[in-house]
């Protein structure tokens, strides 16, 4: 299985120890400071230094910053237009960043959570933070099974701020944002204590316009709705510069949340991530 | 009024609506639509294949539903003349003018046809040339056989003058009954015009004292004028003037004397009671109609005949007007076989995929 490395610039506050850095002070390398012996240092910690510097004679020890982890949330919009095929399958892609994300956060040693919605947040999917490594790889697998039936819209999303940890998270949202532009700003705003990574599953046949003449008949996968698409030049063009639109759109709602989306247009690769946070870094 | 052949099938309009209310099968389905710009011109063609659709439809329900202009009849007042076409269809009417059929000349041609055809033609030609009269035709030989009713309709009458030729022509001839059968065709109809028996024959006929009579009375009654075309061949005797010895009687030698004024009029008073011909022409010259003969033995004599007809037509005459009941679905079987092209074409420019 294919693992990513992942990263982030902020302090956890969780106790249990891990990968990142972390507020909580106990067995680490990231020198912080001194402390009194006597107020609970750690003995092993013993600074000869500061202690012959001390003006009232105290024993000082040295007191490191301890490595936590993170609670790392996998938040996937599970609406049916995640499960349109053009010329990948883009819930085959869910599945394997949710199988590639669970692993690596497993290897991390972070607490792995999933929060699957479709019109309500799907409890049956649902998974808690927790390191047991057979509820989150289980998850993928279960995934796999629930294609969406009928033609569910994402509106569960706005709900799933609920449903995250109170503690700051590295939420992956992984989604098509195949959504209202207003729809976009609002779920944004909801998750904006979070460490938000927006991961943007496409397709070539979404974000390329079909060429040649003719007539389209398109049905939208969510609303059912029909649209008869007369292709010519002049639609075409319109069309491209809908879709520039739309990018530089996404661009500028995420980079209120500090972080630009990934953009996976292609099949899914667990180096893209690791690419995504190198570069981030 | 519009009637319809089938009502039933109109029920089927309701389906009309289907086009606004059951999408099209076999869209692509598409991640979301909200990625597409708007774009009036689609909608407004979308409108337009729906509306398509349903006119194809309404157009088919209507046309399977039989639309249809019942007949109907009308009158108007016109100038012309009701004229029943007495044709000989006798076998000397088969035959040619005789030595010197060069008598009945057409230009500088040759006639050779025989008499029944020359009739017909100039019947044609008579008929052809006046639109408003109102024609009905009876063959006759020893019986009278009505081929037309009385119509307006010069495809009916000239069919009916072409069947006239048909076949050969029957030994005899009784001319009496088919004036009888002539006049009796006026008798149960509203005098609305002159009336016109055109006869057309080559020949005449002794008739009875009885229906002398009765023939009289009809004519007078029905107020119809007589028209004798009496197509006179190499053989045939004059209807009037001064008689050869009647026949029968020998020759007289050259030293015999000159006949006197008093035996050419006892000669031709015979004639006129011997001779059909002369017979028919003082009969119908005696009883107190509208009458007139014409031998036509050359073209200018049928010239006159038919102007005199002509001149008859100035009177006013009420025509009344059956239209035929008028089948109204072919125009729209087009419309919609057109819209159906039209959607059909839409259906070939769509595309299955996105590629």
């Amino acid at each position: 299985m294919d693992e990513f490395h992942y990263r982030i610039h902020w302090r956890s506050r969780g106790h249990v120890t891990g990968a990142h850095r972390g507020t909580q002070s106990g067995a680490g390398f990231e020198f912080t400071g001194h402390r009194a012996l006597a107020e609970g240092g750690d003995p092993r910690r013993l600074d000869i230094r500061a202690s012959l510097r001390d003006p009232f004679g105290r024993w000082q020890v040295r007191v490191f910053a301890q490595r936590s982890a993170i609670p790392v949330v996998l938040l996937a919009d599970l609406s049916a237009s995640m499960a349109v095929q053009g010329q990948h399958d883009k819930w085959q892609s869910l599945v394997d960043l949710t199988r590639s994300l669970a692993w690596s956060v497993s290897r991390n040693g972070d607490l792995f959570s999933f929060i699957g919605c479709d019109e309500q947040v799907r409890q049956d999917l649902f998974v808690p933070p927790t390191q047991r490594r057979a509820a989150t790889l289980a998850v993928a697998d279960r995934l796999l099974q629930s294609r969406p039936m009928g033609r569910p819209a994402a509106q569960g999303l706005l709900q799933a701020a609920n449903w995250l940890p109170q503690r700051r998270s590295l939420v992956f949202l992984v989604s098509d944002f195949h959504h209202p532009v207003a729809f976009i700003e609002q779920l944004l705003a909801a998750l904006q204590g979070h460490d938000v990574v927006p991961v943007v599953l496409w397709d070539p046949v979404e974000t390329q316009v079909p060429k040649g003449r003719g007539l389209l008949r398109l049905q939208d996968s969510e609303t059912g709705q029909h649209r008869l698409v007369w292709l010519r030049p002049a639609l075409q063009a319109a069309w491209r510069a809908a879709l520039t639109e739309r990018r530089a759109m996404l661009l500028r709602q995420c980079e209120r949340l500090g972080r630009p989306p990934l953009i996976i247009e292609d099949a899914f690769h667990p180096d893209q991530i690791t690419r995504y946070f190198h570069a981030a870094a | 009024m519009l009637a319809f052949a089938h009502p039933w099938a109109l029920l089927l309009l309701l389906l009309a609506a289907v086009p606004w209310l059951v999408p099209a099968r076999q869209p692509v389905l598409w991640s979301h639509l909200g990625l597409l710009p708007a774009d009036p011109a689609s909608d407004r063609l979308a409108r337009l294949l729906q509306l398509a659709a349903m006119l194809a439809w309404i157009a088919v329900t209507l046309a399977l539903a039989g639309p249809y202009l019942p007949e109907a009849t009308s009158t108007r007042i016109g100038r012309g003349a009701e004229i029943v076409l007495l044709l000989d269809r006798s076998r000397s009417m088969d035959q040619k003018f005789g030595p010197e059929t060069n008598t009945l000349r057409s230009g500088d041609e040759r006639i050779d046809d025989s008499k029944a055809k020359i009739a017909k033609r100039l019947i044609a030609e008579f008929s052809a040339g006046r639109p408003n009269d109102v024609f009905s035709m009876i063959d006759f030989t020893n019986v009278a056989i009505p081929t037309l009713d009385f119509t307006q309709k010069q495809a009916a009458v000239q069919a009916a003058i072409r069947a006239a030729d048909v076949g050969r022509g029957l030994a005899d001839t009784d001319i009496g009954h088919a004036l009888q059968a002539a006049g009796e065709r006026f008798s149960d109809r509203v005098y609305t015009g002159s009336r016109i028996v055109l006869l057309v024959s080559d020949g005449g006929g002794q008739i009875e004292p009885d229906l002398r009579k009765y023939l009289t009375q009809l004519y007078k009654r029905n107020r119809i004028a007589l028209y004798w075309i009496y197509i006179r061949s190499y053989y045939s005797p004059p209807l009037t003037g001064p008689v050869d010895a009647p026949a029968g009687t020998p020759t007289p030698g050259p030293g015999a004397a000159a006949p006197t004024a008093e035996e050419l009029k006892a000669a031709q008073d015979a004639a006129d009671e011997s001779i059909p011909e002369r017979f028919l022409n003082k009969f119908f010259s005696g009883i107190g109609i509208p009458y007139h003969a014409y031998e036509a033995q050359n073209p200018q004599a049928l010239k006159n005949a038919i102007d005199d007809v002509g001149r008859l037509e100035a009177h006013p005459i009420t025509l009344t007007e059956v239209s035929p009941r008028r089948d109204l679905s072919p125009p729209l079987f087009v419309i919609a076989a057109l819209l159906t092209a039209l959607l059909a074409w839409a259906k070939g420019m769509e595309r299955r995929t996105w590629q």
